[in-house]
């Protein structure tokens, strides 16, 4: 009886002992066999790479492997491995990122291991093969340049409680993500200011030096107009708030003493100029001089400006040698503002903006009366391009 | 991941920053010309300032790059001859052929616009396109940290020379009648006074016509005899005087004369007009080589109509009395 009772003892004790062994393994048994699951599709996208930078949103995402209601999540950034249950090296701000200020739209958020990480809980969804991403904003990234590395764990509602990633608990699935800070390339381009304004005859280089009138003797003539188209000029500038281009000189001038055509200077003749509007040059046997722009076909609204606008024909097209035409030439030789005598020269080009290179040209006209006096008559006339940048 | 960060930084190095609204204007823009330049452009800085400084270069207004001076260019002698917003600026020490320092005692400025007007520049003796690096310091001699700065650009050009030419002329003729102002018309050169009388005046005119574009104008004079008929003449008016019948005198003027009832006065848009008594109404005269009409100046068209009178004493021999007159015209150029 007594053999029997003992026997009975040891089986109750052998027994009872299987049913601790039992519960003691469970819980392994539980999380290695049974619901532990590798998230796949994971990836952290961050805002910016850069070293030390703030305010970086992580987007955080993976693919469920376990559909498990209002799980618990667990960010865990470590600088030595992703692997869950490894010790976790970090230094928030230094080699892994710092979390205390980071923040997830819907979720609750709590920072664990000194601001290497983060805990998640709230209300959401988490189907197993549906996509899930976690926005993760308010992160400033490590200071030091490499690679650090994020350990994701997902728990059962509620399961998260104190775990880390070195000590996970019981979690539902996990998962790792290699993450690296970079400098930043920064590139410097110089674009410096530019003018470049040129006035010839055949190509840039060759100083217009033009005969105005008959093509053989360079007479002009009381019956016929001549004009001479000759002068080009090619500009361009990339100044934002654009270019004028002013013309000074005076008007054609047989130069009188000391060679001078300076008004009131004693034997000194000048042809009458067209202003202060441009004209015809239909009445031959009346003075005039003039000239007009040819600003047709560019890009960059350049603009001539009166009294230099042809607005019969764009000053387009024109020729050299006698002219019966409907063309306006315009020359205001003022020694008042405006005019070509005055020190600011008179304005014969604009434009609002930066001007395409553009090449045009410009016409002069002249008749003469028959009381201009005979000789030799000339000027030179200087153009000055100013662009504001 | 790696993050890519492009941006293009115009000129600007850290802590300064680019003047706006920049521009260089130029009175004469042809190589080696000594001309004045004004540079404007707005402040962009409020603060301290005591120097401007301005670095023509060839190759670029980048103000941390190297510069390759302009040959020709020269700013030594430049002076200061207009100055807006900021004002009190003189040349500094420190300026060359090259560079232009503004220099004052440093004093408070406001972000505004500014202008300096320069003179006695000596331009750039090659054409083509040139540059200015613009500082400002608040040091008054453009040393330490420069306060802003900006890039400016001109080009140095080629005048426009045009030649014409207005040949000189002088258009005479002379004739009976000349219609309008057209010598083409001109005809006649054959006076007949027909009988003489006693009693009353013998007359007949002929027609001038002139233009020039003299500078200086012309001068019609005549040349001839009097009425001769072998040694027999009618006496030439010397002196001007009056239409007399029955007085032997032979004379002409310019005029439209009521006494006896000749001539026309000078007409046409032309300058001049009768001198030396020709242009007396009703008084004629008669002296060879005499100036008879003149202008001063270049000359439209101009019409004169020569009237001649010819009286006859009672006693005048019989016979007939010719006489050949020669007009001539001058042009002084």
């Amino acid at each position: 009886m007594k053999n029997l009772k003992n026997s009975l003892q040891t089986a109750i004790y052998a027994l009872s002992a299987a049913v601790v062994l039992v519960a003691a393994l469970l819980p392994v048994l539980a999380n290695t066999a049974s619901a532990v699951a590798q998230v796949t599709s994971r990836s952290i996208t961050m805002s910016t790479s850069a070293p030390s930078a703030t305010n970086v949103t992580y987007t955080t995402t993976f693919t469920p492997a376990s559909t498990t209601t209002n799980p618990d999540y667990i960010v865990d950034f470590c600088s030595n491995d992703p692997l869950v249950g490894d010790s976790c090296t970090a230094t928030a701000g230094t080699d892994v990122p710092n979390m205390s200020s980071a923040a997830v739209s819907g979720f609750t958020v709590t920072t664990i291991g000194s601001n290497r990480g983060i805990k998640l809980t709230g209300t959401n969804t988490y189907t197993s093969g549906t996509p899930k991403t976690l926005t993760i904003t308010g992160v400033t990234n490590p200071s030091n340049t490499g690679t650090f590395y994020a350990r994701i764990l997902v728990y059962a509602n509620g399961g998260a409680g104190a775990n880390t990633s070195a000590s996970p608990g019981a979690y539902v699935d996990y998962g790792g993500v290699a993450l690296s800070t970079a400098s930043n390339i920064s590139i410097t381009a110089k674009v410096f200011e530019t003018l470049s304004f040129c006035v010839f005859q055949t190509s840039c280089g060759t100083a217009p030096s033009l005969t105005l009138g008959d093509p053989t003797t360079g007479a002009l003539s009381t019956s016929t107009a001549y004009i001479n188209s000759n002068a080009k000029y090619t500009l361009a500038t990339n100044a934002g708030s654009g270019v004028t281009v002013f013309m000074r000189g005076t008007t054609l001038c047989r130069p009188g003493n000391a060679g001078s055509c300076t008004t009131g200077t004693a034997n000194a003749y000048t042809i009458t100029s067209q202003k202060p509007s441009a004209a015809t040059f239909s009445t031959p046997g009346s003075e005039q001089f003039g000239m007009c722009a040819d600003v047709t076909g560019n890009t960059s609204s350049l603009a001539a400006t009166a009294p230099y606008i042809d607005t019969a024909n764009g000053c387009h097209s024109l020729t050299t040698g006698t002219y019966s035409g409907t063309s306006l030439f315009g020359f205001d030789d003022d020694t008042t503002s405006g005019g070509t005598n005055f020190s600011g020269g008179s304005q014969v080009l604009s434009a609002p903006g930066a001007v395409t290179s553009y090449t045009g040209g410009f016409t002069f006209a002249a008749n003469i009366a028959n009381t201009t006096e005979a000789g030799i008559y000339q000027t030179s006339l200087n153009m000055v391009a100013t662009s504001t940048f | 991941m790696l993050v890519v960060v492009a941006g293009l930084l115009l000129m600007r190095t850290s802590g300064d920053q680019l003047l706006p609204q920049r521009s260089i204007q130029i009175v004469n823009s042809a190589a080696s010309a000594v001309t004045n330049y004004k540079i404007s452009f707005n402040l962009a800085t409020a603060g301290t300032l005591g120097s401007i400084k301005a670095e023509f270069c060839t190759n670029d207004p980048l103000v941390d790059d190297p510069c390759t001076v302009p040959a020709g260019l020269d700013l030594s002698g430049a002076t200061v001859t207009a100055q807006t917003g900021e004002t009190g600026f003189s040349i500094g020490s420190g300026t060359d052929a090259n560079t232009l320092i503004l220099s004052r005692t440093p004093a408070a400025a406001n972000a505004q616009p500014v202008s300096y007007t320069l003179g006695n520049i000596t331009n750039p003796s090659i054409f083509g396109s040139y540059y200015v690096r613009l500082q400002t310091f608040a040091s008054s001699d453009a040393s330490g940290t420069r306060t802003d700065h900006g890039g400016l650009a001109f080009a140095i050009n080629d005048n426009v020379s045009i030649t014409s030419k207005v040949p000189p002329y002088l258009l005479f003729c002379s004739g009976i009648t000349i219609t309008s102002f057209d010598c083409d018309s001109a005809a006649g050169s054959y006076i007949n006074f027909g009988n003489f009388s006693a009693a009353t005046t013998s007359t007949a005119q002929t027609q001038l016509l002139v233009a020039t574009n003299a500078g200086n104008g012309y001068d019609i004079s005549y040349q001839g005899t009097t009425l001769t008929s072998g040694n027999n003449i009618i006496p030439a008016l010397t002196t001007a005087d009056v239409s007399r019948p029955g007085v032997s005198q032979f004379g002409i003027n310019l005029a439209g004369n009521q006494d006896p009832a000749v001539g026309q006065e000078p007409a046409g848009p032309g300058s001049g007009g009768a001198i030396n008594g020709y242009d007396q109404t009703n008084r004629y005269k008669f002296v060879p080589n005499d100036t008879l009409a003149r202008s001063s100046s270049t000359s439209d068209y101009k019409k004169y109509t020569v009237s001649y009178i010819a009286n006859v004493a009672r006693d005048q021999a019989a016979g007939v009395y010719v006489s050949t007159l020669t007009y001539v015209a001058a042009a002084n150029f």
